[in-house]
């Protein structure tokens, strides 16, 4: 018995030891002026990967009842579940709260870097086991949002740039838009795939026809396909209906503000696309109308292969709004 | 006999190798010790989570050195590779850098008095930048000026917030080294003393007075005067002949 008891100590104190149970999170800054705030949104948090962790733990759905959390986050969540489960990596965080403004004027706050695993539901899954949550609040307090966030050299990217063109907030805002884009897809959440695209949006895909000319090394020749939004939409719907998962993951993120109209932001990203039945890569290219800051737009989406010369990437200047 | 030896086999083990429930527990207790500035990064490898969350770092660093009003091109942080520790965690197949150092160890250079603008700085000492610096985007095209008729305040807000920057400044001093921070932030395109100025009539200028204090800024000349930003009337720089100046355009 003794030996036993020894033998489970040892392990339980070098072996890492992934949470199913309670979970302690603070707010180490940003919110030292609203003592009463910060309390409550680490209560919200704590409550809410507390019930992820346990759900994880029993194979459950999570129980969201005593979490002051928004319809939208809450059903991120639960349409994340279906595809894949996870925990927290700690049962203690300790993390920053980030302000979120627009036009000088305080919108909320939110909280990146909290790690969690990826527990996939069957082999089928082929993402990355450590992602990074964010969680968006309204100056209550309440959880109004819930993504996978961007890997931190790319927010730090966007953040470098922001602080050097003077539009930091919106950038920061468009990420968040990107990485909401990107958990619907995951999420397969076709009714805000719908909502995020304009009724008249340009949609473009390419496909690579190689030929072999005379020079040393074929240059890849690139067939161009145009679809309507309805078009899209209806091809994602089957998509999302033939494909248990779904784990799109963009990285290289580059945001270019339109020159002459500063809502209009183009956002260039290389998309890897994994599902059960189909792997690719390629660059997609967005541009956001940012001008209702509270229902962005997108205007056009183009994809394009990776093999793409550089100067072929579709940009801004690409096109006329 | 036997539980006596696994139990100091185990307890050896646990005083070399730190659990990762002991590492998490060490980084949460900087984290929440406000005497630390800390960042953190979880990247494929260690090495480009290191240079991520050495950026994070910097960032921290200038922010704080902003806070307690240093300026930020005097700061030198003390050996900051020695005094920056560094805490490396696994993440499943991610690594993760944790960094931090003590505010004790941010300080001015030798040699530069803080925050009273009298003395000038002996020689700026930059923080030190990533190894790699990606190029940076094509600036947005945007006006050809700053827009505002004489007598008003600009109408683009970052531009006016560095005039209220500037007329802010306790000294003339201080005013001019925060032209020389606002070049390096890319706000001010360029800056110089009246006789390097090839159009005065584009440019804004920064008026000292006897005093050593920031008289005021005044804007271009539009419509044949100029706007005192101090009192949002008109004027002209004749009016100030003898006092000190410096000139320095916006960046669009």
């Amino acid at each position: 018995m003794k030996r036993i008891l020894i033998v489970f100590l040892a392990l339980s104190l070098f072996f890492p030891f992934n949470s199913y149970g309670n979970v302690t999170f603070e707010i180490s800054g940003g919110l030292d002026a609203n003592p009463s705030l910060r309390a409550k949104i680490e209560y919200q948090v704590s409550a809410l990967l507390t019930a992820i962790n346990r759900a994880a733990g029993s194979g459950s759905v999570v129980n969201f009842s005593g979490i002051d959390i928004d319809d939208m986050a809450s059903f991120t969540i639960a349409q994340t579940w279906n595809n894949a489960r996870f925990r927290t990596y700690d049962d203690e965080i300790v993390t920053d709260a980030l302000r979120l403004s627009s036009g000088g004027r305080l919108k909320g706050y939110e909280c990146r870097n909290i790690e969690v695993e990826m527990i996939p539901v069957d082999d089928a899954y082929k993402g990355n086991k450590h992602q990074e949550v964010s969680l968006q609040f309204n100056t209550s307090g309440k959880i109004t949002d819930f993504n996978f966030s961007m890997s931190d050299n790319q927010y730090l990217q966007i953040f470098r740039e922001g602080e050097r063109l003077d539009d930091l907030d919106r950038r920061l805002q468009i990420l968040h838009f990107v990485e909401q884009f990107r958990t619907a897809y995951n999420t397969k959440d076709i009714h805000f795939l719908d909502a995020i695209f304009s009724d008249d949006a340009l949609i473009i895909t390419g496909k690579v026809i190689r030929r072999i000319n005379s020079d040393v090394q074929p240059r890849p020749e690139i067939q161009y396909t145009k679809q309507s939004k309805q078009q899209y939409i209806a091809n994602l719907r089957r998509v999302f209906a033939r494909n248990a998962y779904l784990n799109i993951l963009f990285d290289d993120i580059k945001i270019m503000r339109h020159g002459a109209k500063p809502n209009f932001y183009g956002v260039t990203l290389v998309q890897h696309w994994n599902s059960s039945t189909y792997s690719d890569k390629g660059i997609l290219f967005l541009v956001w109308d940012c001008t209702d800051e509270d229902q962005p737009k997108i205007h056009v989406r183009t994809w394009q292969p990776m093999e793409t010369p550089e100067n072929e990437v579709f940009t801004l200047s690409d096109i006329k709004l | 006999m036997k539980a006596k030896i696994i139990l100091s086999v185990l307890c050896t083990l646990l005083t070399v190798f730190p659990s990762a429930g002991q590492t998490t527990r060490r980084i949460n207790e900087i984290k929440k010790n406000y005497n630390y500035l800390w960042s953190e990064a979880t990247m494929e490898t260690t090495a480009a989570a290191y240079q991520v969350a050495n950026e994070y770092l910097q960032q921290k660093v200038k922010e704080y050195a902003a806070e307690k009003k240093m300026e930020s091109q005097y700061l030198t942080i003390k050996n900051l590779s020695s005094k920056c520790d560094t805490i490396r965690q696994p993440r499943g197949d991610m690594v993760k850098v944790f960094m931090y150092i003590k505010k004790v160890d941010i300080a001015p250079a030798a040699g530069v008095v803080q925050n009273t603008g009298t003395a000038a700085p002996v020689t700026p000492v930059q923080l030190p930048v990533p190894v790699t610096d990606p190029a940076p985007a094509p600036a947005p095209a945007g006006p050809s000026a700053p827009a505002a008729a004489p007598g008003r305040k600009l109408d683009v807000a970052w531009q006016q917030a560095v005039i209220d920057d500037l007329l802010s400044a306790p000294s003339f001093a201080e005013a001019r080294n925060k032209l020389y921070r606002m070049k390096s932030e890319f706000k001010v395109k360029r800056y110089g003393v009246p006789a390097a100025c090839n159009d005065s009539d584009a440019a804004f200028w920064l008026i000292g007075g006897a005093d050593g204090k920031v008289v005021t800024v005044l804007g271009p000349v539009q419509g044949g005067s100029r706007t005192d930003f101090r009192t949002l009337s008109t004027t002209s720089l004749p009016a100030y002949k003898n006092h000190e100046a410096m000139w320095f355009i916006l960046s669009k």
